[in-house]
């Protein structure tokens, strides 16, 4: 069984509340790229009962306080990462109250807001996170809530106006005339953003 | 659009230097303002310069792949010319992956027609670790239209607009070499190591992945990592 099914099953099992963050939650938007791994908020009085789970199916557990996250390692499987506390400077409280349910190939899904992922993303800066930010926008940039965007940015300090043009230099190779949505969606960017 | 010329890597050279302006960098490289717009523009296309505020600074792509070694940086140019040439097509409801290599090798098998799948796509089939979003896949210059003319037959249209493709055709003169995985002709793992560094985002990771196996080593200068079960 994959690491993802293991998770949500675990969660179920223990009743624990969560949202998926990473690639898993862009599912809520269209079907892009993953790796196997999981990337969760769960909520630290929640770590536990979701410990004894995975523990009971073969995971080991290690805490990780540098990178401030809680990894559920399986030898074959992968890593399910599990945040407490924040990630991306935004809470886990936060995240996962904004977070909305989703069916995925007939089983739900909690996942975090798309705002909220740009903003994780956008604190990652890695390159898988730029593409993820591109096909986000790609898709919702006139749905977003950016009120939100642009005052959690402020109190983040994200600069989010530059951080979401360079990440839309990403869009991927499956986009038909990237050039030219490229430069609307820089024009919306330039005009959504405060920063 | 053509391959870097000349011109094109002196630009290249100068902003190695740091960011300069279109003025600026028309008389170093000594033609006019005009051409040089009209090469600032090609360049970003292809995701080789940024330019913010009329100044023109290498890309994060550009600033990567120049700490590479040489054979990297030849070889990352000659794939990018080979992608250039793109046909996106659309299926008429969501399927995943798996099933537009499935309709490419069908018809390649019922035409006789050559391909080879390439980028994400192969690099998946190649190491299983991050999946493909489609099917991108090389095919024949002279038989694009009858690759297009039997996907069209199967309900997959090319005029699409705020949705991503299934299949990415990429025209070219001549298949690169291919072995097959899994029943499916893939490019090389080196090839799909320096697309990976061609289309970066999610391709770096990719290229990354199948760097292990290749024994090469990439010189990041952008943040990224790897989880423990590959690395």
């Amino acid at each position: 069984m994959s690491l993802l099914n293991d998770f949500l099953l675990a969660c179920q099992k223990s009743n624990v509340k969560y949202a998926l963050v990473g690639a898993w939650a862009l599912i809520q938007i269209t079907r892009y790229r993953t790796t196997h791994d999981v990337d969760a908020a769960v909520l630290k009085t929640d770590l536990w009962k979701l410990k004894e789970a995975l523990e009971e199916i073969g995971y080991f557990y290690l805490h990780n306080p540098r990178l401030g996250k809680h990894e559920f390692k399986h030898t074959e499987k992968g890593d399910i990462d599990v945040y407490t506390e924040t990630i991306g400077g935004v809470p886990i409280e936060q995240l996962i109250g904004r977070a909305s349910t989703i069916v995925f190939e007939g089983r739900n899904l909690r996942c975090v807001s798309p705002e909220d992922l740009i903003l994780v993303k956008l604190a990652a800066g890695r390159e898988r996170d730029k593409t993820d930010i591109a096909v986000i926008l790609y898709y919702l940039i006139e749905k977003l809530d950016w009120h939100y965007l642009n005052e959690e940015a402020k109190k983040l300090n994200i600069k989010l106006g530059e951080g979401l043009i360079n990440s839309v230099e990403r869009l991927p190779i499956t986009v038909i005339n990237p050039h030219k949505v490229r430069k609307k969606l820089t024009e919306r960017i330039n005009d959504l953003s405060e920063s | 659009m053509k391959n870097l010329d000349d011109l094109e890597f002196s630009i290249l050279f100068y902003l190695q230097e740091g960011v300069q302006s279109i003025r600026v960098l028309s008389s170093l490289v000594g033609v006019p303002t005009s051409t040089m717009y009209r090469r600032i523009g090609e360049l970003e296309q292809r995701g080789w310069v940024k330019v913010r505020n009329r100044e023109i600074s290498l890309s994060e792509k550009a600033v990567l792949l120049l700490k590479q070694k040489f054979e990297i940086i030849v070889g990352v140019i000659h794939v990018e010319q080979q992608m250039l040439d793109k046909i996106l097509l659309k299926g008429s409801q969501p399927k995943g992956w798996e099933h537009q290599v499935e309709v490419i090798v069908e018809i390649s098998k019922s035409e006789g027609l050559d391909y080879a799948v390439a980028a994400e796509t192969a690099a998946y089939l190649h190491t299983g670790y991050q999946t493909p979003s489609a099917c991108i896949s090389y095919v024949l210059e002279r038989d694009k239209k009858i690759w297009i003319q039997f996907l069209k037959k199967r309900w997959y249209e090319q005029n699409f607009e705020g949705e991503m493709a299934d299949i990415v055709l990429l025209s070219v003169r001549s298949i690169p070499q291919n072995i097959s995985v899994n029943g499916v002709q893939c490019v090389s793992r080196k090839r799909v190591f320096l697309e990976g560094l061609s289309l970066m985002g999610r391709g770096l990771l990719d290229s990354l992945v199948i760097s292990n196996s290749l024994g090469e080593k990439i010189f990041l200068t952008v943040p990224e990592e790897l989880t423990n079960v590959v690395a």
